[in-house]
């Protein structure tokens, strides 16, 4: 088979070597007759005689070299690269078409690829799992667990490890200046666990989370931080890097594929009583249902009475890495891939259209050369061979869109929306997709034109306008606008739905005004004594308050509306919980709320004194007065925070609290801010003074008079009159951080989907137009005739119009009743539901306007020709 | 038709074989030696010897190489390659068996 090709390529070559062969033989039967005595024009001409038909003799030989398929085929594709230059027009709207459709197909699924079907660089990915778990009729929340309810959970025979962990951003120094790394710290079995090996040096390793002793203080780099901070020098290994309070020597890097947290470095996690984020990872063979019915023991088993008490009524979930980070993408991919089957489908059928137009034209051409002896077969070949040719034009340039479609999708996603450590990239699997695509487009937009075509017959085609023919095309080219404008339709009211959520979320209600206030992180350099940090604190506030154009500054340790899930603690109200219920708990300093701009409701913030010395006071947000005091009154209540038990620094290990430490009044009830998300109610919250709890970071809230952005500068020389050492992370102000991690997922979608739209809504413009073209070529005469006769000119236009509006018209009936066969089964997917009479109806009103747009230009020069010169010339 | 066009071929790839076993030849001089060499009964058309010295080329038999003959012309010369010796040795005990065979069918009854 090889060879046979390999023949073909050379086949150029070949044949002028037999030729000049068969020649040769000429020459020397000429040469020998000329020495019998011949004379030379006789002996040349008797030469060629004796020697037969030369052409018919080099054809049989050739036949002996390879299939005839194979070279009907380079005939096909040769007479179709001709026919698509000589059709420039005609050849860039179909290639286009199909580029557009294949390319976004092809983008689309190199990104399911990349977070669906192979999101992972570690080692047994498909058996590390997410643990959730939900108490009473709750909702579930990812498991956290201390180190010894870690070594407890081992025990269970469906898991093979647990791992342990924590992420913040600390205090180190790079080259002398004070800087913030985002650590991630880790318990020793994560590299192991995950099995992805080091770039250079090594990992650290062991069951550290069992251990209290001091750890080795090492650290391993991320690829990316070794290349920012360090240039990717090779003598890092050994060297030292400060990370809050200690120096950790340097002992690997990881390779770049590895993002785990997306951290800088990853440095080993102490043990102690605090609470940590977890992975498991099940033993071969396990079932999730198994895995979860052992572990659910284990988890009642912390909450029973003897650990953190509870009524022991504890559901767990487990969910693989990839389904519970991908899962809240698996809805928006399963949607987009859906639009962009939709987009090729409309591509399709503009190509098939232009096929259909054209094979009017050829119609005479196809019906000779099936009257002399052509087989059906043979012709639908070669049409099918002319719009595989442009399918793979248009896969080449689709692949082409595709890349750069990506690049700038990827460019575009908003950080939070695509798991920290997924990779999105076209590789050979993305590449054999869109081969495939090509060819299945191809063959789908070319077959039933060249089915219609490879049937013309010389009585109906050779007069070239036959009646018969034109109805036939007439009936083709009306379906496909059909098909084009029901999937239009369908694809804007996704747009319209998308678009409706994030009219939803940007206008919601947040609680707060996000406003004028300017974000900027604050690290504190270890060993943390809330006493001292109190004081430090206090004097970068006042600080802070000296910077022209700042009104208010308020410390917090979580941010209003956290990116992530809400820190949460267990919480004990006599009475009313015994403590297995949880509510989120933010430390802020008491001009946190002025500074935000949360309203009071009732009773008071606690004051300046009260935040300084330490008092146990708090303030809850509305639904948790709702909630647990339904009739009563908060005021003056005691409650009991699980958080605030352990309120001593990780490293020193010095001193417990008592239990008393735990309990706080509440003094005040303030209205509700949005903590869970943008799109969900508030959580029941609880307010407590920052200076409770020791805490690493801390987020520095600055509101301004003007806009937020030029303080920074000033800021920071303040800062750094206080303390030279403080590192201060200029963020962005708080409507930007808004945007960033609530509304950017939506905004992305949203565009995403308003491009498929706006693709969509070209693409069938394109096929109305065209349509209404060829339809109009091919009556121009009729029209003449009728013009010269009398008709008007409006009548010709209104003709043309109103059929060509009806087809569009039973197009978007189509596609309304496909939206309303849709949007019940996708109704679970999207936020907004497909049918909204608003979105629909402006969906309506876009592909009518544009649709009428596509007609009018080809009818009005119909209906405006010079009927006169179309007779005379035939024309 | 097909038939006695199959054992055609048949015995012009022998021919040709046969042929050259005395050292390379190119296409005319193929098809002189096997006229001169029959006593001008055998007549090879040129529609059959060119295709099958293709085929034979295909099949690894043959190995052809431009060249020139002893009147100064250019000319593309065949010779035998090890396969081809071999697939002679074949062709020709293949083809002596033949004429035995036939030869007994068509012996007279004593």
């Amino acid at each position: 088979m090889w060879r046979k090709i390999l023949w073909w390529w050379r086949r150029d070559r070949e044949e002028q070597d037999l030729d000049e062969e068969l020649r040769a033989h000429i020459a020397i039967e000429a040469h020998q007759r000329l020495e019998a005595g011949d004379n030379p024009e006789e002996a040349e001409f008797t030469a060629r005689r004796a020697f037969g038909n030369r052409a018919r003799i080099a054809e049989e030989t050739r036949d002996v070299w390879r299939p005839v398929w194979l070279d009907q085929l380079r005939q096909d594709m040769r007479y179709a690269l001709v026919t698509l230059t000589r059709n420039p027009g005609y050849a860039a709207g179909a290639i286009v078409s199909f580029g557009l459709g294949i390319g976004a197909a092809t983008a689309v699924f190199s990104a399911v690829e990349g977070l669906v079907l192979n999101p992972y660089p570690y080692s047994g990915a498909d058996r590390i799992v997410v643990m959730s778990q939900a108490e009473g009729a709750g909702p579930f929340r990812r498991t956290l667990l201390t180190s010894d309810e870690a070594r407890l959970l081992t025990q269970a025979g469906s898991l093979d490890a647990v791992i342990l962990w924590d992420e913040n951003w600390m205090w180190t120094k790079n080259e002398g200046v004070p800087d913030m790394v985002y650590a991630g710290r880790l318990s020793g079995n994560v590299f192991q666990l995950l099995g992805v090996p080091p770039l250079v040096g090594r990992t650290f390793a062991g069951d550290s989370w069992t251990s209290t002793s001091d750890l080795a203080p090492v650290a391993v780099l991320s690829y990316r931080y070794w290349q920012t901070r360090y240039a990717g020098s090779a003598n890092v290994i050994g060297r030292t890097v400060q990370v809050a309070d200690r120096q950790h020597t340097i002992i690997g890097i990881m390779p770049e594929r590895f993002r785990f947290l997306h951290a800088d470095l990853y440095i080993p996690l102490s043990s102690d009583k605090d609470q940590r984020w977890t992975l498991l990872r099940l033993r071969p063979g396990v079932s999730i249902a198994a895995a979860t019915a052992e572990l659910r023991a284990f988890v009642q088993q912390f909450h029973s009475p003897e650990g953190r008490g509870g009524r022991g009524d504890v559901r767990v979930s487990l969910t693989t890495l990839r389904n519970d980070e991908a899962g809240n993408l698996h809805s928006l991919l399963g949607i987009l891939l859906g639009a962009v089957t939709l987009l090729l489908v409309i591509g399709c059928a503009n190509v098939s259209i232009l096929l259909v137009g054209r094979g009017i034209h050829r119609r005479y051409e196809l019906a000779v050369r099936l009257a002399v002896g052509a087989s059906q077969a043979r012709i639908l070949r070669q049409l099918l061979t002319e719009s595989l040719v442009v399918s793979m034009a248009g896969g080449v340039v689709g692949v082409a869109v595709a890349y750069t479609l990506l690049a700038v999708i990827i460019a575009w996603i908003p950080p939070g929306v695509i798991p920290r450590d997924m990779d999105i990239a076209i590789d050979v699997r993305v590449l054999v997709f869109a081969s495939v695509v090509a060819v299945l487009a191809g063959l789908a937009a070319g077959l039933s034109p060249a089915l219609a075509l490879s049937r013309s017959r010389l009585s109906a085609g050779a007069g070239g306008r036959s009646e018969v023919s034109t109805r036939g095309t007439a009936r083709t080219h009306r379906f496909l606008t059909l098909v084009q404008c029901a999937a239009t339709v369908v694809l804007l009211a996704a747009a319209g739905a998308a678009l409706r959520t994030l009219v939803a979320l940007t206008t919601a209600p947040l609680g707060y005004d996000p406003r004028n206030v300017a974000v900027f992180g604050l690290t504190f350099q270890g060993p943390h004594d809330p006493q001292q940090t109190a004081g430090y604190s206090e004097r970068i506030k006042s600080a802070a308050l000296d910077v022209p154009g700042v009104e208010s500054v308020a410390l917090t340790g979580p941010a209003p509306t956290p990116p992530v899930e809400p820190r949460r603690s267990p919480i004990e109200i006599p009475g009313v919980s015994d403590g297995s219920e949880q509510v989120v708990i933010a430390e802020v300093s008491r001009e946190y709320f002025s500074t935000i701009r949360v309203p009071i409701r009732a009773g008071r913030i606690w004051t300046d004194s009260e935040d300084r010395r330490r008092a146990h006071v708090g303030v809850i947000n509305a639904t948790m007065a709702r909630g647990y005091w339904p009739d009563g009154n908060p005021i003056g209540q005691r409650v009991r925070l699980d958080v605030l038990r352990n309120n001593r620094n990780n490293g020193d290990g010095s001193m417990e609290l008592s239990a008393n430490d735990q309990w706080i009044e509440i003094v005040g009830v303030i209205g509700d801010v949005r903590n869970d998300g943008l799109r969900k109610p508030a959580l029941p919250e609880v307010y407590v003074p920052y200076t409770l709890r020791a805490l690493g970071a801390v987020l520095l809230l600055v509101r301004t008079s003007g806009a937020p952005g030029g303080i920074a500068d000033e800021l920071k020389r303040k800062v750094a009159e206080v303390n030279a050492e403080q590192p201060l992370m200029a963020s962005s102000s708080l409507e930007e951080r808004l945007s960033e991690n609530g509304w950017a997922r939506q905004r992305f979608a949203a565009s995403l989907f308003s491009a498929c739209a706006a693709l969509a809504l070209a693409l069938a413009a394109v096929g109305i137009y065209s349509v209404v073209e060829c339809a109009v070529s091919l009556r121009t005469r009729e029209f003449a005739l009728r013009i010269s006769l009398g008709a008007s000119n409006a009548r010709i236009l209104r003709e043309i119009f109103t059929s060509a509006m009806m087809t569009i018209a039973l197009g978007m009936g189509g596609g309304l009743s496909l939206v309303a066969i849709l949007h019940r089964p996708i109704a679970a997917w999207t936020e907004s539901s497909l049918w909204s009479p608003v979105s629909l109806t402006s969906s309506m009103i876009a592909l009518a306007v544009v649709g009428c747009c596509a007609v009018l230009i080809p009818a009005w020069r119909a209906a405006t020709m010079d009927p006169m010169r179309i007779l005379r010339t035939g024309e | 038709m097909a038939d006695k066009l199959d054992v055609l071929q048949g015995t012009l790839d022998l021919l040709i074989l046969r042929t050259l076993q005395w050292g390379p030849q190119h296409g005319h001089g193929i098809g002189q030696a096997i006229r001169a060499r029959s006593g001008d009964l055998l007549q090879v058309e040129h529609g059959s010897l060119y295709p099958a010295l293709h085929r034979l080329r295909r099949e690894g038999w043959i190995d052809s190489e431009w060249g020139v003959t002893e009147n100064n012309q250019r000319a593309k010369f065949y010779r035998l390659t090890g396969a081809g010796k071999r697939q002679l040795v074949a062709e020709e005990s293949k083809w002596k068996l033949i004429v035995k065979t036939m030869a007994r069918v068509l012996r007279p009854q004593e």
